[in-house]
């Protein structure tokens, strides 16, 4: 039976026409600040609105297939202080080790590499780590539904792991720069 | 020694959580990066890949 719009397990492939008006809702909040709903998902806050927005967006993954093209390359730039950057294990992440972005909350990717450059830079932090990721299979494109479409954002959902595939570490002035490729477990 | 069956295996995670007052500070962090790119892009202010840097991604997503 051909049934466009489905995937073999009967989820339905992610678009702004399948969602329903609540998922659509916490789409938004989380597009418009995410801080409030992060601070839920990491287990240092109870706002009960936020909470519901997690578990909508949880839920997205169970419900939808990716929307994204295969062979898409996702980036996610970041930046931390030197605390932050030891503390948060980035000192840690080699090729070869297996990493998830975050074992408890979903996170923010983009396909245009500029964008996610731009979060990296934006701070006078001086550590810099770029995420490179390829062959995601999961990932939500959420751009068409997004307060702020021009960020080209993709999401995942918590405790993704990912090979490291390559890492490379530069100093830029006083800044530290680390890119970090990861890859899909076939 | 550990068999494959109980070997665990090394996730590296950032754990944001043990560091609560760090993961907030990150946030609100984040947050102003998020501000101030809109006023970036509402001043039609474009921003550009450093070529050094952009070289290196470059170099790193080929390898």
């Amino acid at each position: 039976m051909d049934v466009i719009g489905y995937n073999s397990d009967m989820r339905r492939v992610f678009s702004e026409k399948v969602i329903t008006k609540t998922e659509k809702e916490a789409i938004v909040n989380w597009t418009i600040d995410s801080t409030e709903i992060k601070k839920v998902m990491w287990g240092i806050s109870e706002d009960k609105k936020a909470k519901n927005y997690a578990n909508i967006l949880f839920s997205l993954f169970d419900k939808y297939e990716s929307n994204l093209k295969k062979g898409t390359k996702l980036y996610r730039g970041m930046s931390f202080t030197e605390e932050m950057f030891e503390k948060f294990n980035y000192d840690k992440i080699k090729k070869g080790e297996i990493h998830t972005p975050d074992d408890r909350a979903i996170v923010s990717f983009s396909t245009n590499k500029k964008k996610a450059f731009e979060y990296a830079i934006m701070t006078d932090r001086k550590y810099k780590v770029v995420y490179i990721l390829e062959n995601e299979t999961e990932a939500l494109d959420i751009s068409k539904i997004s307060a702020k479409p021009e960020e080209k954002e993709s999401i995942i959902t918590k405790g993704k792991e990912y090979f490291v595939t390559y890492t490379r570490i530069f100093n830029r002035g006083d800044e530290t720069w680390k890119v970090i490729k990861l890859k899909k477990e076939e | 020694m550990e068999s494959d069956k109980t070997k665990k295996r090394r996730v590296i995670a950032p754990n944001f959580h043990k560091y609560p007052e760090l993961a907030l500070q990150l946030l609100e962090d984040e947050k102003k990066a998020r501000e101030a790119m809109r006023k970036r892009a509402e001043l039609g202010i474009k921003t550009e890949i450093p070529e050094d840097i952009d070289k290196i991604i470059k170099e790193v997503e080929v390898a």
